[in-house]
């Protein structure tokens, strides 16, 4: 049934927007509970679903040299037995409401979390709270959690990826904490005894650096109720703040400008992952809004420099990306991919060469409005679920970052200019610094990379 | 507007439209599948349906190389298209302003592709894509297994490949063989508004939406069809008799698979055995994990799974040992045993009530989850309109779900889960 008034379409230009719809981050609520627990909460009233999430302090940042893994080790043993539930009796009230308790451990902050159906909110904070206060580490739990990581550990031996990026991190972050596995080796897994994991964790029971973040139908006061009982309660006693500061984060620099480059030999390997990068700035840095318009016109999206340049224009991968971390201290610029292997130095080079371009003069208009579009027409489609408003609140928390961040980022996006990229570019990215890894077949990987 | 609305219209040159308007955020996905997958390629020239799938956002008459990707990402939209064995998808959410960006694009490659496809993009496409097959399957540990559990679960009794055999990313000869008329004729047949499905959810007015739909798509000739391809039913399909193998590969932890074939998705046996695959293996309460990894400790891993397939349907136990030691072979021995010990049971008892009601609520949960991802709600009404051939079947998943009994698990297993109908691949530690 077409409309005989239509005009006759015209495919040679893309159609006209039509006008927009504004969408700005949704409204939530901060505050400092009694205990000194910060509480998160952002009512999302049409899911029928609530995520519930405890952060607590005590990221692998904080693992002692000689224990790389502590962290994640005690945040994973969280919910594997608590003073009310052995753990078989703690996964199955989980799963009885459908979901599975989960304990997570960044660099940054630790913590434990569930998805429920909002008529379980009471039962599942329960848990989650459980989970993260009152872990009892038996010792046979203990031993199971420490085989499973022993074996994890072994897995990552014959995966080129997990290869690479642990190569990587040592190579640019040397003995300091991100140049160890999160997950930690196999000397130091087992070294870790059931004192330092229990002395972690009482150190991390700390209610002022805890927080409590609550996203989705959250009703009127059930929540509250649970809170008073399951957090309020067992935390009343420990209103202090998290006290423990990691080792030095930044590495030693070469005092000369240098290029590093490690292979990391699989005989026999099909194609050769590579890393490409080095130290990179904060999370809470300044610079970091500029930093990201950089990044993605750098190889943060599909129809970035890099990927246009190896994939779409030389063939010479399915793909690559580069990215600045955001932890709290200076975690590491990255790019990654996957090569033939008689083209990874040919990749490399052309890596170094877009790092350098991207330094020595500025994007194009077209190029940087691109980018803005981008980063700002996506925010939306990023959130989307529960999970993503729940992961936006756990930043803010995590790093500190102002209440506004995601109110005034669209503009300050916006704001962002060719100079600026490039000024970022000169301050932050380091082509003649690099660290190269390289995992796959030594004997076809060092010629080609000698001269980088 | 209720939460589970649609409506579905055909155009005169068949393609069939699905409309779910869903106003959460000002965004709106596009979706839509081609009836076409890799079961519809010929021995030695696989990997041509994913090989074609590349070359869709190369340009097409009025949209450049890599105009595709340009448009989409310079409004903040996210585009992405998959290749499976019975289906080709293409999509993208953008800002629902954007709508009519999204529906110029994908007619503009239904009708306008093949002026601008050229040996030079082709080549370049191949080359990625033997990257791709690279860095998913032979650079990848344990990669080689699940091929060759798929050949050996669809070799049908008279000799021939199911075409459910060889996989969807193609073998590297097979790449290495294809050209660009193979490409052309695979357009030719395939890419016709009567095989596809387009499907709409988000934020968006529907008659308009679909007004603009038809302005796009309606001009788009129909073409004819082969006929789908002839193949055994279940019943005729998989080894008499175990098929299995012992691979080695760069690995530290020995690792087995089983697989079985029962009927395809949207049958009732599905369902059974997608809940049958949750009993197993979802949550730390489940029989094999409860057993072999938190019990027993002899399993790093393990999962079960069933595919969503449309001609029949692999079912797999995939279990990983949680050492080497002493003897890499005979602890992925005593692991595959333990897993088929407690297949038997099921073919024996079937679950308990409690097991069904937690796999039930796992199951609720994580649909219910999962609707807040508009491109996923898309997917599933585009998957619904083309293997079910109604959308709002879509809705009904969790109700068919949570109608299995044990019964019908215990019944489904004894028929389908036998030693005689199972293939196998084993993979050890290599030299």
């Amino acid at each position: 049934m077409k409309d005989a008034t239509a005009p006759a379409l015209d495919r040679s230009q893309p159609p006209a927007a039509a006008p927009s719809r504004p969408c700005a981050f949704p409204r939530f609520e901060h505050e400092r509970l009694e205990s000194g627990v910060s509480l998160w909460t952002l009512d999302v009233p049409d899911r029928n679903l609530v995520t519930v999430t405890l952060l607590v302090p005590g990221g692998s940042e904080l693992d002692p040299p000689h224990l790389a893994g502590l962290a994640s080790f005690t945040a994973g043993l969280r919910g594997k037995g608590t003073t009310h539930r052995t753990a078989l009796e703690f996964a199955a009230a989980a799963e009885d409401l459908g979901t599975a308790v989960s304990a997570s451990c960044s660099w940054d902050i630790a913590g434990v979390g569930a998805t429920m159906r909002s008529e379980d909110v009471t039962a599942g904070l329960e848990l989650v709270a459980e989970a993260a206060l009152e872990p009892v580490f038996e010792s046979e739990e203990i031993e199971r959690a420490r085989r499973r990581r022993l074996a994890e550990i072994e897995r990552r031996r014959s995966d080129p990826a997990s290869l690479a990026g642990a190569a990587f991190a040592r190579a640019v972050y040397d003995e300091t904490p991100y140049g160890n596995p999160t997950i930690g080796d196999r000397e130091s897994t087992q070294a870790i005894t059931r004192s330092d994991i229990a002395a972690f964790h009482d150190r991390a029971l700390a209610a002022r650096s805890c927080h409590l973040i609550a996203v989705g139908d959250l009703g009127p006061d059930r929540l509250r109720r649970a809170i008073e009982d399951r957090i309020e309660r067992p935390l009343k006693s420990h209103a202090r703040e998290f006290e423990d500061e990691p080792a030095r984060l930044e590495p030693n620099q070469p005092e000369k400008p240098t290029r590093q480059v490690v292979i990391l030999d699989r005989p026999g390997a099909a194609q050769t992952e590579l890393r490409i990068g080095h130290v990179g700035v904060p999370r809470r840095h300044p610079d970091r809004i500029p930093i990201q318009v950089a990044n993605s016109i750098l190889g943060g999206k599909f129809m970035s420099r890099l990927n246009l340049n190896l994939r779409e224009r030389h063939g010479y991968t399915y793909g690559v990306s580069s990215r600045f971390s955001s932890r709290r201290g200076p975690g590491p610029f990255v790019v990654g991919t996957a090569v033939a292997n008689e083209v990874a130095g040919a990749a490399c080079r052309e890596i170094v060469a877009e790092l350098e371009r991207l330094c020595s003069e500025p994007p194009s208009e077209a190029e940087l409005d691109d980018a803005r579009n981008y980063l700002v027409g996506v925010f939306p489609y990023t959130m989307q679920t529960i999970q993503n408003l729940s992961s936006r609140l756990k930043a803010l928390a995590t790093f500190d970052l102002d209440h506004d961040e995601y109110e005034r980022w669209p503009e300050r996006i916006r704001a962002t200019t060719r100079e600026e990229v490039r000024e970022v570019c000169r301050r932050h990215l380091f082509p003649d610094r690099l660290t190269i890894t390289a995992v796959g077949p030594a004997s076809e990987l060092e010629s080609q990379l000698e001269d980088l | 507007m209720p939460q589970h609305h649609l409506e579905q219209h055909e155009l005169a040159n068949g393609l069939r439209v699905v409309l779910h308007e869903n106003r959460r955020l000002p965004l709106a996905s596009l979706n839509i599948w081609y009836h076409v997958g890799s079961r519809n390629e010929e021995t030695g020239r696989t990997g041509l349906a994913h090989l074609f799938e590349h070359m869709l956002f190369q340009g097409s008459a009025h949209v450049s190389e890599n105009g595709h990707f340009e448009h989409i990402q310079s409004v903040g939209g996210v585009a992405n298209g998959s290749t499976w064995y019975d289906r080709t998808n293409y999509y993208e959410t953008l800002p629902s302003n954007h709508l009519e960006l999204g529906l110029w694009l994908e007619s503009d490659r239904l009708g306008f592709l093949l002026e601008a496809l050229t040996q030079e993009k082709f080549e370049n496409q191949l080359s990625v894509v033997m990257n791709e097959r690279l860095q998913r399957v032979d650079n990848q540990p344990y990669g080689q297994a699940i091929e060759r559990l798929s050949e050996l679960l669809y070799r049908q009794r008279d000799g021939r490949s199911h075409p459910y055999a060889w996989p969807v990313i193609g073998y590297m000869e097979d790449l290495e063989a294809a050209t660009l008329d193979g490409v052309r004729e695979f357009f030719r047949t395939w890419y016709r508004p009567n095989n596809a499905v387009l499907t709409l959810a988000g934020e968006f007015d529907s008659p308009r939406a679909l007004d603009q739909i038809r302005r796009y798509f309606e001009d788009i000739p129909p073409g004819s069809l082969p006929q789908a391809p002839q193949v055994d039913g279940v019943a005729e399909i998989g080894p008499r008799g175990t098929a299995r193998e012992v691979l080695e590969d760069t690995i530290e932890l020995p690792r087995s698979y089983s697989a079985w074939c029962l009927d395809g998705y949207g049958s009732d046996d599905w369902y059974a055995g997608a809940m049958l695959a949750t009993i197993l293996s979802a949550g730390m309460m489940s029989r094999l994990h409860r057993d072999l990894v938190y019990e027993r400790q002899i399993a790093q891993s393990v999962s079960a799974l069933i595919l969503p397939t449309e001609l029949c349907a692999t079912f797999a136990v995939v279990a990983t040992c949680q050492s080497r030691e002493p003897d890499a072979l005979g602890n992925a021995e005593i692991l595959e045993q333990a897993v088929l010990e407690h297949i038997e049971a099921i073919r024996a008892k079937g679950p308990t009530e409690s097991e069904l009601e937690r796999a039930r609520r796992i199951l609720l949960l994580d649909y219910r989850d999962s609707e807040q991802d508009l491109a996923l709600c898309a997917d599933r009404l585009s998957a619904a309109a083309t293997f079910l051939d109604d959308p709002e079947l879509a809705w009904n998943e969790p109700d068919r779900l949570v109608q299995v009994d044990g019964e019908q698990i215990r019944y489904l297993a004894e028929r389908a889960l036998g030693q005689e109908r199972r293939a196998a691949v084993v993979v050890v530690p290599g030299p």
